[in-house]
């Protein structure tokens, strides 16, 4: 595009060719050219992608007023006429910048030009389908909103700003990918947004170049903080209410054109074990939640590596009974206890990953495989034993149960399971204050993600419970210049 | 420089990895669990070893997932020592024994006569033995018949004998479990003798073993033993009792009253005056009425008041009776007279440490006993037989 010959130029035949050329092989660039009926020499063309448009709204908004209209003879006003008083579009925009008008109709605006004019109208006129609002299946929720973002940048923008009613709340576009020119959109509310953290975030996005963004994890991993760390450093969401609640909380939230995920950060750890509908329910009852959902995660990664280390070093360890019991299902197993574990680990992250991507009418069949075959007939077979199948069975139960660290915690159960199968209960020790050593170095755009969870009575009263809201006074730490909720227990 | 620190944190890590304790990795399956161990004297060599495992083949029925009961089994070995003993098991069977779920030792009555410091020493050093372990005598039997005999409750007879003495402390205490860690404490210090619990064949059934009565040691070796019934004033002299049943000397009509211990509290008091050792024992305990074969009410205040004195009186007896005779018949301080005083008098204990075997038996005592009657369990009154 950094050709010279690629500007508009006053002939309208010789722009015709121009954008001809530089559509060729395309054809689904619609050229429509247009005479006034009460003045032939005004001549103007419709440009637009087939597909991209609402038809409706060129046919009768654009097409139709500018042959009907009553121009004068003005060879250099035509344009600025057409904008003002003949097309009824929202937004029309003249420019000569060729890079403008063919990002905009690449984005489903109509370009209009007009014999004797150099430049150009963009008329907006988006008008492509989109998916409908569903609730999310990620994110489902028994209580509360059920609202969930599309692949509609300005349709998940608008669910938002339909929750948070100020003009506080700012909007700031940018494009990323060098060819999907993909539109990114970095929402916050001024007054509690910490400054550094949107300048670092700013900072980021514009220090990389990248192909194409399809989805909001190209972002996410290009301007995460530790990269190579199986945690995660940004947020992702796929409810409004969601996304709401952290801006409320002074975060900044990334909107990505094309995904239903919306970035928020910084993001702390704690955040993977809270859910929107924490907030929505009774705070004893969420309060039970979070604790369990938290004990789920140090159960699913900790029990096959106890188990292993118990059962291979520490036989001390166990009541004599278990023992008995356990050593009573080893008998005859040929595998050593170590591999028996990972192997039906493995064997249940196949199940899970085969759960996750196959059509819902073979759900039975996986189940019945998963249930009967995989289980029950190795364990009869003597391939397993008995008690491995409870341990796996705990740890998949709990490990579903945290669906935002999947990642982490498989990949800290199989590591804590290697080390325990070298040093045992020594080694899970170490290899447990690693993982906490990691994660106190980790910060995300300049927070401590673990900051949440500092000793303190005011910090803790969002993390590993939930405290009334009359009682959270303070926004957590760290996310935000103002830390006071200012309006939060006050009385009318 | 930050390299270099990594690697120093890095071999400080590793080389700890070397130098702590005894661990290493050993499948379940591989480790053949000893539930208890017999000690008998061997004729060719000095110790016979017999140890109870737990077979985890169940008897070659096993199928499938449904683990079935675990059996005993026992292999026996000897050697010229423990150790040795327990080494040559491995040629008996294959797997290597495991020691950390050992319920019991049953020494033998002839090599507990001879003294059994030497065992103690053994299980005490053993890293896989716990401190807990209960240690019976096999008076009538020798040990290695008695992991012969039938259980009853459970599969396993090293496990039964352990549920049973620790059922006999908690509902009847007139035995009471012995453990490593006492036994190793108790022939060590001064002032205070050793009892152990005796296992035998029971004599209704004898296929099957029992609980009976308490061996009587003086430092390390065997003297004596009291017969079942009397040891439960022992222990209630040693504080040691938690429950039990207490019948009633006096008998009404020639019928019984029998009360319920609750719980029974023992306070013992040295004093010494005029060169006069004296042992002023207070027991207080909680009963109820338990059993009342008389024709008689005694729900009433004064009803109730009679069988609490006729019950201190029977408590007070027989506790005078235990005590006469293990000062006559064998001059073993095993109610811990001895340490009472160490505690109370330190200097004077210093004198009659030398010769505290013989100044037990001459150790006067004053026993006081109260008996407090919480209920009559769910009878009001007495069961009438109607005319």
């Amino acid at each position: 595009m950094s050709n010279t010959d690629n500007v508009l130029k006053t002939s309208l035949d010789e722009n015709i060719n121009l954008f001809n050329s530089i559509f060729k092989d395309d054809e689904t660039l619609i050229i429509r050219y247009v005479e006034n009926r009460r003045n032939p020499k005004i001549r103007m063309c419709f440009l637009y992608i087939d597909g991209m448009v609402d038809n409706k709204i060129i046919n009768q908004d654009m097409i139709k007023p500018v042959e009907e209209y009553a121009y004068d003879f003005m060879p250099n006003g035509i344009l600025d006429k057409t904008a003002k008083s003949v097309v009824t579009s929202g937004s029309v925009n003249r420019t000569n910048n060729m890079e403008e008008i063919l990002e905009s109709l690449l984005y489903g605006s109509t370009i209009l030009i007009a014999d004797g004019e150099n430049e150009a109208l963009i008329l907006e006129t988006k008008g492509w389908k989109t998916r409908s609002i569903v609730e999310p299946e990620s994110e489902k929720v028994l209580r509360g909103p059920r609202e969930g973002f599309v692949e509609s940048i300005m349709m998940n923008i608008s669910m938002v700003r339909r929750r948070i009613k100020t003009p506080d709340l700012k909007f700031n576009f940018l494009t990323l990918g060098t060819r999907t020119k993909t539109k990114v959109c970095i929402c916050y509310l001024e007054s509690l947004v910490n400054k550094n953290v949107l300048d670092e975030l700013n900072r980021r996005l514009n220090s990389f170049e990248i192909d194409g963004v399809l989805d909001a994890n190209y972002i996410s991993e290009m301007i995460s903080d530790a990269p190579y760390s199986p945690v995660k450093t940004i947020g992702s969401t796929e409810k409004p209410d969601v996304v709401a609640a952290k801006l409320l909380e002074g975060r900044v939230a990334m909107f990505v054109d094309g995904t239903p995920m919306v970035l928020t950060c910084p993001c702390l750890f704690i955040e993977n074990f809270q859910s929107d509908e924490d907030y929505y329910i009774n705070y004893y009852f969420s309060s039970i939640g979070r604790f369990i959902r938290i004990s789920a995660f140090f159960i699913s990664i900790m029990t096959p590596a106890i188990y292993v280390a118990v059962t291979t070093f520490h036989q001390e360890f166990l009541p004599t009974k278990l023992l008995l019991s356990i050593s009573a299902a080893r008998q005859g197993v040929p595998f050593p206890t170590v591999f028996e574990t990972m192997l039906l680990l493995a064997v249940f992250e196949i199940l899970r990953e085969a759960g996750a991507r196959m059509p819902q009418s073979i759900g039975q069949t996986l189940s019945i495989v998963g249930v009967l075959v995989l289980g029950q007939a190795a364990v009869e077979a003597k391939i397993v034993s008995a008690p491995i199948i409870i341990v796996v069975a705990i740890t998949g139960l709990t490990g579903i149960m945290v669906p935002r660290i999947k990642g982490l915690d498989i990949i800290v159960r199989f590591g804590l399971l290697v080390v325990v199968s070298i040093a045992g209960l020594y080694g899970f020790l170490f290899a447990m204050l690693g993982l906490l050593i990691h994660l106190y170095n980790l910060n995300s755009f300049g927070v401590p993600i673990l900051d949440g969870m500092r000793l303190g009575p005011q910090n803790n009263k969002d993390t590993f419970m939930r405290a009334p809201w009359w009682h959270m006074k303070n926004r957590p730490q760290g996310l935000t210049s103002n830390i006071k909720r200012e309006s939060v227990g006050k009385i009318k | 420089m930050k390299k270099l620190k990594v690697i120093v944190i890095f071999l400080l890590t590793i080389s700890t990895i070397f130098t702590t304790g005894c661990w290493n990795y050993r499948e379940v399956e591989s480790l053949s669990i000893v539930a208890g161990v017999g000690i008998d004297k061997s004729e060719r060599q000095k110790y016979h070893l017999t140890f109870d495992l737990v077979d985890m083949t169940g008897g070659g029925t096993s199928s499938g997932s449904e683990s079935a009961n675990p059996a005993t089994t026992t292999i026996e070995t000897d050697g010229r020592t423990i150790f040795e003993a327990i080494r040559n098991a491995t040629k008996e069977c294959g797997k290597r024994l495991y020691f950390s779920d050992c319920k019991v030792i049953v020494i033998s009555s002839e090599l507990a006569k001879e003294g059994i410091s030497p065992i103690v020493d053994f299980f005490s050093r053993d890293a896989e033995i716990r401190r807990n372990i209960r240690i019976f005598v096999a008076k009538e039997q020798t040990a290695k018949e008695l992991f012969k005999t039938k259980p009853v409750a459970n599969t396993i007879v090293g496990y039964e004998i352990e549920t049973m003495i620790e059922a006999d402390q908690k509902y009847l205490s007139k035995n009471v479990p012995r453990r490593l860690f006492e036994v190793n404490n108790i022939i060590k210090s001064d002032g205070i003798s050793l009892t152990v619990p005796i296992v035998k064949r029971s004599a209704a059934n004898p296929e099957t073993t029992q609980i009976g009565g308490t061996a009587i040691f003086k430092k390390d070796k065997l003297v004596g033993y009291v017969d079942n019934d009397e040891t439960q004033y022992i222990y209630i002299i040693k504080d040691e009792a938690k429950a039990g049943s207490l019948v009633l000397d006096k008998k009404i009509n020639g019928n019984s009253i029998t009360l319920e211990l609750y719980s029974s509290k023992t306070w013992i008091k040295p004093v010494i005056s005029n060169g006069e050792i004296k042992m002023e024992i207070n027991v207080t305990a909680k009963a109820a009425l338990a059993e009342n074969e008389t024709n008689k009410d005694y729900c009433s205040e004064d009803g109730i008041a009679k069988v609490q004195k006729l019950g201190e009186e029977t408590i007070k007896n027989h506790c005078s009776r235990i005590i006469k005779t293990v000062q006559e018949q064998y001059g073993s301080d095993i109610f811990g007279f001895g340490l009472l005083v160490k505690y109370r008098y330190k200097s004077a204990w210093d004198e009659l440490k030398a010769n505290w075997d013989e100044k037990f038996k001459t150790v006067k005592y004053d026993i006081n006993a109260k008996i407090n009657i919480t209920n009559s369990a769910t009878l009001k009154s007495k069961t009438k037989v109607g005319d």
